[in-house]
């Protein structure tokens, strides 16, 4: 319940300034979107492999087993990181494809504009999404006697 | 005592060097304040739901075991990552809505020094209000293997570039958008 709420909050607050910046639509491209989403899974896949799914799975479920704990708070670490640093990278990749592309200096404001949305979705994807899972996680562990938490050490 | 020195010394500099230079109007944004409040008191909620509040309770208390050791201070050590976070996007959401909009060059100066105020607020509301509960936790803290328990704590939270990270991009974006806007 609290959960729904904190998520209506977060959306709400980001509408409200994207609202006040000029509507919705400049905000949402596909592309991008594709862009980032791509590269976060090759790099997920790349580090995890068939692992990912486990991983994922754990998150759903009420009790993790407590050797289990540490690798699945590092793996969300992992694509919190990535998906960071994917936006980055999403970024340049579209910022050389404009500058390639230079043509008309009208063009040249909305078109970099596209490419500021890259790091705005890497954000909110990171913060709202693999977060909310990671500190999950991170509860479950506090659940757990303390004879795990020596095993971390 | 040594905390409310600390703020009222905080203020008066920043209230001095904002004044002095005539630009106070500029370092007022109800936009940036809005999104920085609703990322963090949401992220808040949707992270940790009903323990929110029990985190809050160690402000006043020291914790006494390692799972309250670890609540508090990772929940206090997210606000502020948070915080920072919703900083940049305010910084990006505005300069996008400023490249999309503005059509002459002599608007474009103006609009992303309005744009950088967000940043400043997220790293302030991080760096004076939540960072200074996380260090209160540690130092109140009535555990034995304090290093211990720290280091565990950053290993596990090893979830962010390095602030410093953050902030060259930070500059390197804001540099980028004023260069190739001022064609």
């Amino acid at each position: 319940m609290f959960k729904l709420i904190g998520l209506f909050i977060c959306i709400a607050s980001i509408a409200v300034v994207m609202k006040a910046g000029g509507g919705f639509n400049m905000y949402l491209d596909l592309p991008t979107l594709l862009l980032l989403f791509g590269i976060t899974l090759a790099g997920t896949i790349v580090g995890y492999g068939k692992q990912t799914i486990y991983y994922f799975m754990l998150a759903g479920k009420k009790q993790i087993p407590s050797k289990d704990l540490l690798p699945a708070l590092n793996f969300f670490n992992y694509i919190s990181r990535l998906t960071l640093y994917s936006g980055i990278c999403a970024f340049f990749i579209s910022a050389v494809v404009v500058l390639v592309n230079f043509t008309d200096v009208k063009m040249l404001g909305p078109a970099i504009a596209i490419t500021l949305l890259n790091i705005i979705y890497g954000l909110i994807f990171s913060f709202i999404i693999i977060q909310p899972i990671k500190h999950g996680i991170l509860l479950n562990r506090l659940n757990v006697d303390s004879s795990t938490e020596k095993q971390g050490k | 005592m040594n905390k409310f020195i600390g703020y009222l010394l905080f203020i008066a500099t920043f209230a001095g060097v904002i004044f002095l230079t005539g630009y106070s109007e500029f370092f007022i944004d109800r936009f940036s304040l809005l999104l920085i409040f609703g990322m963090v008191f949401g992220v808040m909620f949707l992270s940790y739901g009903i323990h929110a509040f029990s985190a809050f309770k160690y402000i006043s208390r020291p914790v006494t075991s390692q799972k309250e050791f670890f609540l508090a201070v990772s929940f206090f050590d997210h606000l502020s990552n948070t915080a920072i976070i919703a900083g940049i996007l305010g910084t990006l959401l505005s300069q996008l809505a400023m490249l999309s909009n503005v059509t002459t060059t002599a608007e474009i100066y103006p609009a992303t020094g309005a744009s950088l105020v967000s940043f400043l607020y997220g790293y302030l509301v991080a760096k004076l209000i939540f960072e200074p509960l996380k260090q209160n936790v540690i130092r109140n803290a009535k555990i034995g293997n304090i290093n211990g328990l720290i280091q565990l704590h950053i290993d596990q939270n090893n979830s962010l570039p390095n602030t410093f990270v953050l902030m060259g991009f930070a500059a390197i974006v804001g540099n980028f958008v004023i260069l190739i806007s001022s064609y």
